[in-house]
């Protein structure tokens, strides 16, 4: 098998059997949802008149709620253990491309949990309280192609924040604040839509934009073909941007390792 | 001599949760958790006076750690009788656990971060052990164990051995009239190994500290005790010392006997051949049938031997068997 | 008394420790800051956008934010070792606490003061600050001595929530994300008022767990506002009371945990 395929289907594999975890996870992001839900009725009660409106303001927060543990949260725990007890030097031993190894694993460490918890969070939030399905197949299609997108994101910025414990040792600068800021900026705390019309552009060119926002558009059916495409290429073109600087700095990393013996 | 420790017919059952295979499975252990009983101690009796040195022994998960936990008060038996210097140990935990020392080989009760001499002081704080017999017993600990040179040294940068010693230390700055001690040699290098173990006896005997070790390191046992107390799935096996345990498990001596000439046919007098490395060969046999001198002449009348060693079976092997013969 | 001093003695110990990775402390600190602060980006971008939260001004939000914010880091910060609790059971420290002659519960608390919480600590404190200046609640020394009464009586709540989660490491170790839940989902609840929320959700946070006790009655007698729920505006004033009763009971059931502890091994 591609060493790569066997790296996901591995951890895909581990990680499924934190079922118990899986469950608080779902139970916990139904707890949230409702809030938001909740304080959000209570903010449209005065001046519902908005270009987001109330109903897709809670498709926007339940879609957010099921994809929340794609979120690049933290960079690989055992990749931070490995750098703190000097053993990276084994990860550098295989005979395969390291970036694409941890790009991967970050993959499906992201993946698993993913499609574990969004699945009953839709069923539940459908059902109960208000997340509508789209008529339009195409849109979920469309969606669920463009959330896939925003996963390659968010293993290639978790690669990164991996990455960087390479050069910080514990790592608390940038992997805590970084996930912050792809927080607030992908529109998990409030609809990006909802903020001042002056940073529209500006939260529109940021990557964080393609993990919830660009892919709900899609969802709602407010996206034409041609802008389906550039939603695509958006996210593309940071994947490429980050896949590169993490190549970038990993080598530079192992040039380090390598010169001074970890 | 006083009785240090009383134990009389305690039990102890603890009820592990099973673990189901399969999505459905977990699902169901959520709600309808399967529980297997697991009886770690089966009316266990014994008793240590004051000032012994006691060898605790058994395989993994025969209730060696839960005996201890009971001892020293952090777990009720439930059944049983025991008394520790005279009160039972779980009934006033605060007063009990002053009065014994307990070292966990595996773990540092001391703080990473700290120079071991601010752990010491933290420690004096926390015992409430008087100024002045903090100083002496300090003093004396350090020289015994040689610490003066690593009193500030943080913990985290000490090697094994070193936080061996002050693991040591600390355990008996409140003067504990019994110390427990868990594996206190595993993971060291050989010199500290024997420090440990000349410590341990110097202890025993110049402050009469009663003693109670456990280990799988039987050289440990040997060398320090007399007395070891044998226990597997909850049950005393032995007490008593270690050549009655020898004596009544394993008889059969070792004679070991390199031969001039490589010679294939030694099977003359049904002796059980242990193993054979070029001209040598170990044989086992039975002192009670056939006492030595007479089975080397009767090898000596038919080949030429070089050299000649009756031993015993090293104590491993003795322990081994027990622990097999008891599972049956 | 004698075990308060060995509270001091311990947590001077925690602190010296901390303060052997300065740069570390700094970062984290600063990460700490920013990190809970977004929570109010989130508040302010709302309020710009709606203006109004029913009759609430965002100065007025701004206190119920500072209170829950201030109490919650202040616990994180002192009940650290309760927070932290599993990985003690797990490996064995938990019989370590035991194992010495002193109080257990002022042994977990002395286990860490965890100093980086003051990010959020200061982050909520400049909101408070930020908000009372606007309204000028600050001139009125009562209505200071209530709001401090009230960071107080929130910090004791979720102490009690990190006893309660701590007091069920003892049975199992994979559903603690449940307190979890409650615990920041209680702080992201009370950031606004409790009348925006359904009835149900009300009556958990007033009757089950008393989070409107410790910020939004008190905030109510603060700022002089007439609540639309009925209570009456004393109530604010010795509400925050509750909070400490909270953390009272939760110790309680921590006391039987131990017993249980004791009785069946880990």
């Amino acid at each position: 098998m591609n060493p790569y395929l066997s790296i996901v289907l591995t951890r895909v594999k581990m990680l499924l059997q934190y079922r118990v975890a899986a469950l608080a996870g779902i139970s916990t992001q139904l707890f949230w949802g409702l809030i938001r839900v909740m304080i959000f009725g209570a903010f449209y009660e005065k001046s519902g008149n908005q270009t987001l409106t109330f109903s897709e303001c809670v498709i926007y927060i339940w879609l957010g709620q099921a994809i929340f543990a794609m979120f690049p949260w933290y960079p690989d725990h055992e990749i931070q253990a490995m750098v703190r007890s000097g053993n990276i030097a084994y990860e550098l031993s295989r005979p395969i491309d390291l970036y694409w190894f941890w790009f991967f694993r970050a993959f499906a460490t992201r993946a698993a949990p993913t499609l574990l918890r969004s699945f009953p969070i839709f069923l539940i939030a459908g059902l109960f309280f208000g997340l509508k399905i789209p008529s339009d197949f195409s849109h979920l299609l469309g969606w669920l192609i463009a959330t896939l997108g925003g996963l390659a994101l968010s293993a290639s910025i978790s690669a990164i924040l991996s990455i960087s414990v390479l050069f910080t040792l514990n790592g608390d600068g940038v992997t805590k604040l970084f996930p912050a800021v792809a927080y607030i900026f992908s529109g998990m705390i409030v609809p990006l839509p909802l903020f001042p019309e002056s940073w529209q552009l500006f939260l529109k060119a940021l990557p964080f934009s393609a993990f919830l926002d660009a892919p709900f558009k899609i969802y709602i059916g407010k996206v034409s073909n041609d802008e389906f495409l550039s939603i695509l290429a958006h996210q593309a073109a940071w994947v490429l941007f980050f896949v590169f600087t993490g190549k970038f700095l990993l080598n530079r990393a192992v040039r380090r390792i390598t010169v001074q013996g970890g | 001599m006083a009785i240090g420790i009383e134990v009389d017919g305690i039990e102890k059952t603890f009820f592990v949760a099973e673990k189901e295979t399969g999505v459905l499975g977990a699902i169901r252990g959520l709600f309808n958790r399967r529980y297997r009983r697991l009886k770690a101690l089966d009316s266990l009796s014994f008793s240590i006076q004051s000032g012994e040195m006691i060898g605790f022994i058994g395989p993994n998960g025969a209730g060696k750690s839960t005996t201890i936990k009971i001892l020293s008060g952090i777990l009720l038996p439930d059944k049983g009788k025991c008394e520790v210097l005279g009160i039972t140990p779980w009934e006033n935990r605060i007063s009990h656990v002053s009065r014994i020392g307990v070292v966990f080989g595996q773990r540092t009760q001391l703080w990473w971060d700290l120079p071991v001499i601010e752990s010491f002081e933290l420690l004096r704080d926390i015992y409430r052990v008087p100024n002045e017999r903090y100083r002496q017993n300090l003093d004396e600990l350090s020289q015994m164990l040689d610490l003066t040179s690593i009193f500030n040294i943080p913990v985290r940068q000490l090697s094994l051995g070193q936080r061996m010693r002050c693991d040591l230390t600390a355990a008996l700055l409140h003067s504990p009239s019994i110390l427990f001690l868990d594996e206190p040699t595993i993971g060291l290098d050989a010199p500290s190994k024997l420090a440990v173990r000349g410590f341990l006896s110097r202890l025993n005997k110049t402050l009469g500290t009663t003693i109670i070790i456990t280990t799988h390191d039987l050289d440990d046992i040997e060398s320090l005790c007399k007395r070891v107390l044998v226990i597997n799935s909850g049950r005393l096996l032995f007490d008593g010392c270690l050549e009655d345990l020898r004596k009544s498990f394993f008889r059969e001596r070792r004679l070991k006997i390199d031969f001039d000439e490589c010679n294939s046919d030694f099977h003359v007098l049904d002796l059980k051949i242990v193993s054979r490395e070029g001209n040598r060969i170990i044989f086992s046999f039975d002192p009670e049938s056939i006492s030595a001198p007479v089975l080397i002449q009767k090898i000596a009348e038919k080949h030429n031997i070089r050299d000649i060693f009756v031993e015993n079976p090293p104590i491993e092997e003795v322990i081994s068997r027990l622990y097999h013969d008891s599972n049956k | 008394m004698k075990d308060l001093r060995l509270y001091f003695r311990l947590v001077s110990v925690s602190i010296k420790s901390q303060m052997e990775y300065r740069a570390s402390f700094l970062m984290t600190s600063f990460g700490n800051f920013l990190l809970t602060g977004i929570d109010f980006v989130g508040v302010w971008v709302l309020f710009s956008r709606f203006g109004k939260l029913k009759d609430w001004s965002l100065p007025e939000a701004a206190i119920l934010y500072g209170i829950i914010n201030m109490g919650f880091a202040l616990s994180e910060a002192v009940f650290r070792g309760f927070d932290t609790f599993d990985r003690m059971v797990k490996s064995g420290d938990f019989d370590r606490v035991l194992l010495r002659p002193r109080n257990t519960v002022i042994q977990i608390l002395g286990q860490e003061l965890q100093m980086m919480r003051i990010g959020r600590f200061s982050q909520g404190l400049a909101v408070i600050l930020w908000g009372g200046l606007k309204l000028k609640i600050f001139f009125s020394i009562p209505c200071l001595a209530l709001l401090l009464f009230a960071i107080l009586g929130s910090a004791a709540l979720f102490s009690g929530l990190f006893v309660l989660q701590a007091t069920l490491s003892f049975w199992t170790i994979d559903s603690l994300e449940i307190v979890n839940t409650v615990t920041y989902g209680g702080v992201e609840t009370a950031q606004f008022p409790l009348s925006i929320y359904n009835r149900w959700f009300r009556g958990f946070f007033t009757f089950v767990i008393p989070l409107a006790c410790i910020n939004y009655f008190p905030a109510h007698a603060i700022l002089g506002k007439k609540d639309v729920l009925g209570y009456p505006e004393f109530f604010g004033w010795v509400s925050p009371f509750f909070g400490f009763a909270f953390l009272w009971f939760c110790f309680k059931i921590w006391e039987f945990g131990v017993r249980n502890y004791k009785s069946t091994g880990s």
